[in-house]
């Protein structure tokens, strides 16, 4: 068995999901590769390019980094690869939810609201 | 829109190419400076096609009043807002709340309070010039913030970025006048939302000569009686035009139904039968697309601006340019722009 020594990327997106539909999703991409400033996509990408464990993270607003490039093995081969891969963002917690809504209370009294 | 004397309003908010607020650029190419200038800002709602760049832009109008619907600086939302959106790591998903974010950083700091939008309600008046905001209805507040809760990630749950909303109940919706001249701005209200407007008591009373037509030309925001009981004959409809999943509106049937309503419309793009472009990428990249079945594409329209302008108490009509990529109505029927 070869090893892998790294995927090379060609091109990559950080994306988030706007709709869903039945067997794809439809999302904005930002072309990290071209240095974008904001989105400049718009994909329909398939749900079966997505890893089992990755398809309950597919919701709308979620956000996900998308590379296609290859991996070169150490015998020198090449393989195309296409990671679709949600990120784990941080989790919404109490404490935040608390902290927020003193940031309301105190925001909406600074604003004589 | 500029209101005499060298002062000027913005209503939402786009971003160029290069991520500079579109109204901004706009102003500095006539040399006004926008920090002295424009002295009433309106955030029609909170969706990213109308807010975009909306913080750099209050932060730069210094002289300029907010403006939005109430729910937006509701403690619910407001709470929303920062819990979802300050401590994103991520520095390129920005949404539009992290646009209203800023805007609410920027008052909190300049301890100014924003002016609410709500049915029938004076948000300027002064030398001649009214705007009044015709919505959002007190029934959409709780409904909004209904829709908030259900979208937004649960505790325990990995923060994420809350989808625009469908339908829009909270958008913004202006009548402005000049001494004898009116314009209906729509922003992306609704058909539902339209009707609360006809509803009114004491809505504004005449027929505007300028219309931005809601949603996009969309046909959920299509109401008939807005166009007979608030619009000149032949009004001037202008729109901005959307992409989303390769589907495009104001879509041709959009199109002549506006069309049909009045001659004089007109479109800040022609998109229709563009469909969307590729960027150029290496084979292998395009290989790989093509085996995964996977779609990308280039929804964004190029960027024109339809500019109207008239005397202000003249009963000449309005002048009309279209700049770069804008265009009539028509062209989006027969294919080729129009003279």
């Amino acid at each position: 068995m070869s090893r892998s020594t790294g995927l090379v990327a060609l091109q990559e997106w950080e994306g988030y999901v706007i709709e869903i539909g039945e067997d794809e999703f439809v999302s904005r991409l930002w072309d990290i590769t071209a240095g974008a400033k904001r989105e400049e996509e718009e994909a329909t990408i398939p749900l079966e390019e997505i890893s089992e464990e990755d398809r309950d993270k597919i919701r709308l607003g979620s956000i996900f980094r998308w590379v296609i490039g290859y991996q070169r093995s150490v015998a020198g081969n090449r393989r195309r690869v296409s990671e679709v891969v949600f990120r784990d963002l941080p989790v919404l917690t109490q404490a935040d939810w608390d902290e927020a809504r003193e940031w309301a209370i105190e925001t909406r009294r600074l604003l004589g609201l | 829109m500029h209101l005499g004397n060298g002062r000027w309003a913005v209503v939402d908010s786009c971003e160029d190419e290069n991520g500079h607020p579109l109204a901004l650029r706009y102003l500095e190419a006539l040399g006004v400076d926008p920090a002295r200038s424009v002295i009433l800002i309106v955030t029609t709602h909170w969706h990213d096609d109308h807010i975009r760049g909306m913080g750099q832009l209050v932060q730069t109008c210094e002289a300029a009043n907010f403006s939005c619907a109430s729910v937006l600086t509701s403690e619910e939302f407001m709470q929303t807002v920062r819990a979802l959106d300050d401590r994103h790591d991520s520095g390129r998903v920005r949404s539009g709340l992290r646009e209203l974010h800023t805007v609410l950083v920027t008052l909190r700091r300049r301890r100014t309070s924003p002016i609410y939008a709500s049915p029938n309600r004076v948000i300027l008046s002064e030398s001649g010039c009214c705007i009044r905001s015709l919505s959002p209805s007190d029934s959409m507040y709780l409904e909004f913030l209904r829709s908030i809760a259900g979208v937004r990630a649960p505790i325990g749950q990995s923060k994420n970025r809350i989808p625009a909303l469908r339908p829009n109940q909270v958008s913004v919706a202006l009548w402005v006048t000049m001494d004898n001249t009116a314009a209906v701005l729509g922003a992306d209200l609704e058909r539902l939302g339209w009707k609360h407007v006809l509803a009114l008591s004491a809505r504004p009373r005449g027929l505007a000569s300028v219309f931005k037509v809601p949603h996009h030309g969309a046909a959920n925001a299509h109401e008939p009686r807005v166009w007979t009981e608030m619009l000149e004959k032949d009004v001037h409809a202008v729109l901005t035009p959307w992409t989303l999943g390769g589907q495009v509106t104001p879509t041709r049937g959009d199109a002549r139904r506006i069309l049909s309503c009045s001659k004089n419309a007109y479109a800040t793009a022609n998109v229709i039968g563009r469909g969307g472009g590729r960027s150029k990428r290496p084979g292998m990249v395009d290989r790989t697309l093509a085996e995964s079945r996977a779609v990308v594409r280039r929804p964004l329209m190029p960027v024109g601006t339809v500019r109207l302008r008239k005397e202000v108490g003249s009963d000449d009509d309005w002048s009309v340019e279209r700049l770069s990529d804008a265009c009539h109505l028509r062209d989006y029927l027969t294919g080729w722009k129009s003279k």
